[in-house]
């Protein structure tokens, strides 16, 4: 009397076996990629923020600028002259005004700072658009891009600004 | 003479006993990389979780800055932000007209972000913003402002490099802040 299993058994029973593993194992290889999908994340969510925060910077200083009496348009150096960042500026954290100039270079890192200036490739790339609405708002738009395991990702952080001072 | 053979061949048994520590070898290095992934994954969320809300935290403190008109807090007079501690820290005046200040300790054998609460009340108020699970590597501040004549608008950028102990997760991480209150002379 045989009481062992089948091969067709045998068989089914590996097929099984394999199906739940191979899902296991997808699922934890999923997991550990998003994770590190949310490292680039915080950081490119961060980068986008400080340019969105150094466009407003600079329509702060024109503010000042206009309040001095130097003669300077509240969109100095952002959207003057017209259509500057149309297609996309970069800037760094310290830049007086942004630049039309290859929008799509690397940030890189010297030590710790962040900056297009000198330093180690980091994986971001950060455009900067600005689009104007009238003459007294403009809309900006910050895409940090980067790739990871052949993807492309990006964030995008969006504001708005208003010639509050003398519109 | 009846033969009984209840044993085990040499062969089955050299099979048997590969076919286990193959399989056994298999299951045990996959649950080794499992739980290092498992202390890396731990490690990276301890990160993120203390980056981003330390991120935050110091963001909105120094946004909202005042000027140095008169309490001691920074010198020279009439600037919003001082660097410290040899380009480690940051002092200023808080909303609530509190000298505060942010600053990377590194004395001891890991790197710990402080904060000192009130620096110019001599009872010393010092809280710790980041874990013993984090070692913070490096800290830098950059300053946009030199004095309040400049028209610029005085703004900060804050970047840190932190590793979580013992585990392999690291970040590198900046971010700028412009100043809320409009730096007009006073």
């Amino acid at each position: 009397m045989s009481r062992g299993f089948t091969l067709l058994e045998v068989l089914v029973a590996i097929f099984i076996l394999t199906i739940g593993i191979v899902g296991v194992f997808g699922l934890i290889n999923q997991a550990v990629s998003l994770t590190s999908a949310t490292h680039n994340q915080l950081v490119a969510s961060y980068l986008a923020q400080e340019g969105v925060e150094i466009v407003r910077n600079i329509r702060d200083s024109n503010f000042l600028k206009i309040r001095a009496g130097i003669v300077a348009d509240w969109k100095d150096g952002i959207d003057v002259p017209a259509g500057l960042c149309g297609l996309g500026c970069k800037a760094d954290y310290n830049s007086a005004s942004l630049d039309p100039g290859s929008p799509l270079a690397f940030i890189l890192r010297n030590g710790v700072l962040h900056s297009y200036d000198s330093g180690v490739e980091t994986p971001f790339t950060r455009k900067i658009l600005i689009t104007p609405d009238g003459t007294n708002k403009i809309f900006i738009e910050v895409e940090v891009a980067w790739q990871e395991r052949g993807q492309s990702h990006r964030v995008i952080a969006s504001s708005e600004l208003y010639n509050w001072l003398s519109p | 003479m009846k033969k009984l053979r209840k044993g085990f061949t040499l062969i089955e048994l050299l099979v048997a006993v590969t076919l286990f520590s193959v399989i056994g070898g298999a299951v045990i290095s996959l649950l080794v990389s499992g739980i290092s992934t498992q202390r890396d994954s731990l490690g990276k969320q301890q990160l993120f979780d203390q980056t981003s809300s330390m991120g935050e935290y110091m963001s909105r403190a120094l946004r909202q800055a005042k000027k140095e008109l008169g309490l001691g807090c920074l010198s020279p007079s009439r600037v919003n932000y001082q660097i410290t501690q040899g380009g480690k820290g940051i002092k200023f005046i808080d909303k609530n007209n509190i000298c505060r200040e942010f600053f990377l300790d590194d004395s001891g054998s890991y790197g710990i972000l402080k904060e000192d609460m009130n620096v110019l009340d001599p009872p010393v108020s010092i809280v710790v913003l980041t874990s013993n699970d984090l070692d913070v590597e490096a800290i830098g501040f950059a300053l946009r402002d030199a004095n309040q004549t400049d028209n610029i608008q005085p703004g900060v950028t804050f970047s840190w490099h932190i590793k979580a102990r013992g585990v392999k997760p690291e970040i590198f991480f900046q971010t700028t802040i412009s100043q809320r209150r409009f730096d007009v002379q006073e």
